[in-house]
């Protein structure tokens, strides 16, 4: 890993998953410069090489001054707005929002609300990204000793300091749901290009999207969800039945006195390993129970507690946002289904979610199952029926996860022995009788061979 | 040591500790070893996620630090905004919009300077002008010069300037100065700041390192030139650890070559045992034995 690092690697945007991610680490100011002189280039540069450690020499020295000192030409940038795209936003932090009478340029495309008047009402993460960007020139709004002073008419220029000030801390105040983490989340998705918009779950449980996907028709009817399979599995319900693939299921009694697989004739290995397998497993097909539907001025008396056990989910782990894959026909008024969920955390304050805690959350997704073009079982056992993504925040430092709900016991290995057999010849189907599970192992060794 | 920086502005909003200042935050990289993280967007090249600017986002281990140094005091950003706005002198309005259009000003001739000249470029090239008798032109963006009538003057005079409006990353003179004492409590830290302290005083560059697995990443130098040495995780004197957890660590760290580093401070009782004044801290680092 430390000899990849040293390696020169080319970034390019659209790279396939498990390259070095540049943003990972620090990285060299100085070559910010390459690019910088030449916007229209758009190019990113190589990544630099870094030396093991410090040994006190004076070229060591300087190399290390000449990239402080690029850093800081970099970050000494002042944002200036050029007449023709000189954009007004007015603070209001009664609301945190922000308006802008005169929109102009590409942002207003996948951002902001427009009201009655035609004005333009921004969300504070969009504000604060469009001032970041030196987009827009915020005001702040405007007070009776304004009156007079030439310049203020619109109200004295915010400065970005003022604006992190403003936005976050009048949001705290106002006990909205924006935090540092899940604007950082934003800005960091957007400086991608995606457009991110706020979920209906942003600030409430949400009504979730139990409507959003259409399920397979079930097969196995015993498990609902990931705690309904919990519930049962200690409630005693020890076995499920397999309504539809079952052929013969042994009474009650006979399964708990006498072993597993009788002696007997068997045709196949299916019926051997269905009576095998016993221990109850999520079905990610099936819908999940919907959790009472909460309004959204009663989610603040829900406890943790009793959001886990209707269901709904704890506020850490929620969708904050949803995330679409720029294209030139996104809509901002119909947005449709998302590319992505994704729910942030701060990972300072939060521990490791509860199995309920992920449960819900990932229950407020829609069902998504594999696409049928996906054949291989790890494939479509990373895909997941339904997924979401966490972001996970430490201090400024984002890291993303997808998480997938798999289909573990949709993926039946047995079924592919019996193929196996079928076409291998006759051999396997004389001996495949009740002689336990050494047949099985050799089974099933052919069969990944297939 | 101190500096004409010294002691500088924290800005406590929403119980995060940021630093705006570009200076400082080069500043406190330099000499007090403290990189934090930069969250902001650069305009220059907006649409990336490599190299981010201010704000920087102190951990509030860093921001401990610095206060206990003396060498900041942590303010609330969002009550200081406030008073300015509602209370502000109009002499002190007066001089911040007068500064803010003289870098406008600065900052559209600039420009109209950079078309005159492609302009000139453009007709030379045609044939259709002399070359200029000046020298080479000066391209380097006028904004970083200092702020003063003659910066403006230096500049070609046009008789329709063009002046554009400008975003300061501060709100500098709007706010009150910063030997202005405040009330505000040392930063509330985590139960690793010992640690923390220990190899920040052995001269470590310290950043947070959960996207490594770990709770600090340890840099033998400016991570801007170096790689990181250690994975380091805090821990209380008599936590009980799973032994999974270090040979996870162990593990994770061989596989990149870096140190797992385990660390806490003694308690008090196992201090004064000791003879120690000060809680001692202690750290081990684990590595794969490979036998």
């Amino acid at each position: 890993m430390a000899d990849a690092d040293e390696d020169v690697v080319v970034f390019s945007g659209q790279g396939p998953p498990g390259e070095i991610d540049l943003s990972d680490e620090t990285q060299d100011f100085r070559f910010l410069q390459n690019f910088s002189q030449d916007p229209d280039q758009g190019k990113i540069p190589k990544r630099g090489v870094k030396d093991f450690e410090p040994h006190g020499t004076s070229y060591q020295e300087s190399v290390l001054a000449a990239s402080r000192q690029a850093m800081h030409n970099a970050l000494n940038c002042t944002r200036t707005h050029a007449p023709k795209s000189h954009i007004i936003g007015y603070y209001h932090p009664e609301t945190n929002l922000t308006r802008v009478s005169v929109p102009k340029g590409p942002h207003f495309k996948n951002m902001g609300k427009a009201d009655r008047s035609g004005h333009i009402w921004l969300l504070p993460e969009e504000a604060l990204y469009l001032i970041e960007r030196g987009n827009l020139d915020m005001r702040w709004p405007k007070t009776e000793h304004d009156e007079g002073v030439p310049g203020a008419e619109d109200g004295l220029p915010m400065s970005l300091q003022g604006a992190y000030a403003a936005i976050f801390g009048f949001e705290e105040e106002l006990g909205g749901a924006l935090t540092l983490e899940r604007y950082l989340v934003y800005a960091g998705l957007k400086r991608c290009g995606f457009a991110v918009i706020r979920a209906d779950s942003w600030d409430c449980p949400g009504e979730g999207e139990f409507g959003g996907g259409v399920y397979d028709p079930p097969t196995d009817a015993w498990s609902s969800g990931l705690l309904g399979m919990f519930t049962r599995l200690f409630s005693g319900l020890w076995w499920g039945k397999n309504s539809a693939h079952a052929h013969w299921t042994p009474s009650t009694s006979a399964r708990k006195l006498g072993p597993l697989v009788k002696p007997g004739l068997y045709r196949s290995y299916n019926d051997i390993y269905r009576l095998l397998s016993v221990i109850p497993a999520h079905d990610p097909t099936i819908a999940p129970p919907r959790p009472k539907p909460v309004a959204k001025s009663d989610s603040s008396s829900i406890t943790d507690g009793e959001a886990s056990r209707t269901g709904t989910t704890d506020p850490p782990f929620r969708v904050a946002y949803h995330i679409y894959k720029p294209t030139p026909s996104f809509k901002k008024s119909a947005p449709g289904p998302p590319d992505f969920r994704i729910a942030v955390v701060n990972a300072r304050e939060t521990t490791l979610p509860t199995l309920p805690q992920i449960a819900a959350l990932v229950e407020s997704t829609p069902y998504c199952p594999p696409p049928a073009s996906m054949h291989q079982s790890n494939q479509k056992l990373r895909y997941g029926y339904r997924n979401v993504v966490l972001a996970i925040v430490d201090n400024g430092v984002v890291s993303y996860m997808r998480i997938g709900d798999a289909g573990f016991a949709q993926e039946r290995l047995f079924e592919r022995f019996d193929a196996v057999k079928a076409g291998g010849g006759g051999r396997g189907n004389k001996r495949g009788g009740g002689r336990g599970g050494g047949r099985g192992g050799r089974g099933r060794g052919r069969g990944r061979g297939r | 040591m101190a500096s004409k920086f010294e002691p500088f502005h924290i800005s406590l909003v929403a119980n995060r500790y940021f630093i705006h200042d570009v200076d400082v935050i080069t500043y406190i990289r330099r000499e007090h070893h403290i990189c934090g993280v930069l969250l902001g967007s650069i305009p220059q090249i907006p649409q990336q996620n490599v190299f981010l600017g201010a704000p920087l986002e102190l951990m509030p281990e860093e921001a401990r630090l610095l206060f206990e140094k003396g060498a900041a005091v942590v303010v609330d950003d969002l009550s200081l905004h406030k008073d300015a706005i509602a209370f502000l002198p109009h002499h002190v309005k007066h001089d911040y919009l007068r500064d803010l259009r003289d870098q406008g000003m600065i900052a559209g001739r600039g420009v109209q300077k950079r078309t005159e000249e492609r302009k000139h470029k453009a007709l030379e090239r045609l044939g259709l002008q002399d070359p200029p008798t000046s020298g080479p032109c000066d391209t380097t963006a006028p904004k970083e010069e200092p702020l003063s009538n003659n910066a403006i003057d230096s500049l070609p005079y046009f008789d329709a300037p063009l002046v554009y409006n400008v975003t300061p990353p501060l709100s500098g003179r709007i706010l009150p100065p910063t030997d202005q004492p405040t009330e505000l409590k040392p930063p509330k830290v985590p139960f690793s700041y010992p640690l923390y302290e220990f190899l920040h005083a052995k001269g470590y560059f310290i950043s947070p390192g959960l996207r490594f697995g770990c709770q600090y990443l340890v840099y033998p130098g400016d991570p801007l030139r170096f790689h990181s040495h250690f994975l380091a995780v805090g821990g209380a004197w008599d936590e009980e650890m799973d032994l999974l957890d270090i040979v996870g660590g162990g593990r994770l760290g061989t596989g990149v070559k870096k140190g797992f580093l385990i660390g806490g401070a003694e308690t008090e009782e196992q201090a004064c045992k000791g003879h120690a004044s000060t809680p001692d801290v202690r750290v081990f680092c684990v590595e794969w034995g490979g036998m």
